[in-house]
């Protein structure tokens, strides 16, 4: 069982890595289209850990991610990056100011809404350019239904899992 | 990426020097303004993403490579060389598309030969970051316990087992030292792409 917060931290930042490298190995039928399976860990982090640790779980996700994929060097490394900041902003945001408004679908939701509209714009102005809305629909609508199926999973996974639970009652003083 | 392929890079240059070395070659690309030396030179850092180890999805990147070329030639300018329907395409419009097409897939493969996992990045943050490796790799190597009809289930108990581990401990990140025969390499694959930059191309085809 993780000591401390940074610990605890760097176990979630090794489970987006997993995620990540699972996801990878799931064929994608088009470039432009992911699951985001490596979100699941910052979700679950949202309740246990300070702002400060999120960020750095977000900075391993995308580093990481680029090391194990060869991709920090490239496009897509600013993408992911930008992506994941936006992404991990609006979830904290979210999760903070709803506190029992929101549940975790929601969080998961927003995230990926804004991950995917940070990424739409930036194919806008470095790749497709302005004929890029043409597609901002189907991403936006694959980005919330990757949002909802990332949140329900992260829901059963909070209501289920024994060791989250124990972390929980370790590292919150929130009820599950 | 993982892959249990054999990175031949590996034995020949450190991970720190494989990144300065590729970042090298991604600017030397970076700046190549001929589409056709551009294709040969993605060509080119395809074959080496495949020395790498890395396994190259060509459907993929020829979906990315079209896609882009598509939405570029929606905005028409240049010679007009067809007509379907409302579509006009047009040599300026379809040479750019291209072009930013090439563009993005010779640095994605410039990326996976350059990029080693075991870089090890500097202060607290590289510490960090080796710190969620060793637990990546303690993941990833009970990857198969998890049953498609138990996933929740299987993923919960491989993160109990998981954070019982020791702490302190750090993935092996073990790698060689760069060898001559590395460096060789390395130079003469620089001054091939530096060679592109500064080679005449009056007798390409002029596209515009």
């Amino acid at each position: 069982m993780p000591t401390d917060k940074r610990e605890l931290a760097a176990l979630l930042g090794g489970l987006c890595l997993f995620f990540s490298t699972i996801e990878y190995l799931i064929p994608k039928p088009v470039p432009y289209i992911r699951l985001g399976l490596a979100n699941i860990p910052i979700l679950l982090g949202l309740d246990l850990l300070p702002v400060g640790y999120i960020f750095l779980i977000t900075a391993v996700k995308v580093i990481g991610q680029g090391l194990l994929n060869g991709t920090f060097a490239s496009y897509v490394f600013l993408f992911s990056l930008s992506g994941s900041i936006a992404s991990t902003c609006v979830m904290i945001l979210a999760h903070r100011i709803g506190r029992n408004a929101i549940s975790l679908l929601g969080v998961s939701i927003l995230g990926a809404l804004a991950s995917n509209a940070v990424q739409i714009l930036l194919s806008i102005q470095f790749i497709f350019g302005s004929n890029a809305r043409i597609i901002a629909p189907v991403f936006l609508g694959f980005g919330t239904a990757s949002g909802i199926a990332m949140g329900i999973f992260a829901l059963v996974f909070v209501r289920r899992s024994k060791w989250y639970q124990a972390i929980h009652a370790k590292f919150s003083n929130r009820p599950v | 990426m993982r892959s249990s392929r054999i990175d031949r890079f590996e034995p020949l240059l450190s991970p720190g020097v494989r990144f300065v070395w590729g970042t090298s070659l991604l600017v030397l690309f970076l700046l190549q303004q001929n589409p056709i030396l551009k294709l040969a030179l993605v060509c080119l850092f395809a074959v080496m993403a495949t020395v790498a180890g890395k396994r190259i999805r060509y459907g993929y990147f020829a979906t990315l490579l079209i896609s882009i070329t598509i939405f570029n030639l929606l905005t028409p300018y240049g010679q007009v060389l067809l007509t379907i329907g409302p579509l006009r395409i047009t040599t300026g419009a379809l040479v750019a598309g291209a072009t930013k097409g090439l563009t993005i897939v010779g640095l994605i493969f410039a990326s996976l030969f350059t990029v080693s996992r075991y870089l090890v990045l500097p202060g607290s943050f590289g510490l960090f970051l080796a710190r969620s490796f060793f637990y990546f790799e303690r993941l990833y190597s009970e990857k198969k316990q998890i049953r498609r009809d138990h996933v929740i289930q299987d993923i919960d108990a491989i993160m109990e087992r998981v954070s019982n581990l020791e702490e302190g401990e750090t993935a092996p990140r073990g790698h060689s030292p760069t060898t001559g025969k590395g460096i060789l390499i390395a130079v003469i694959l620089l001054l091939v792409v530096a060679g592109t930059i500064a080679m005449p191309t009056g007798f390409l085809p002029h596209l515009s």
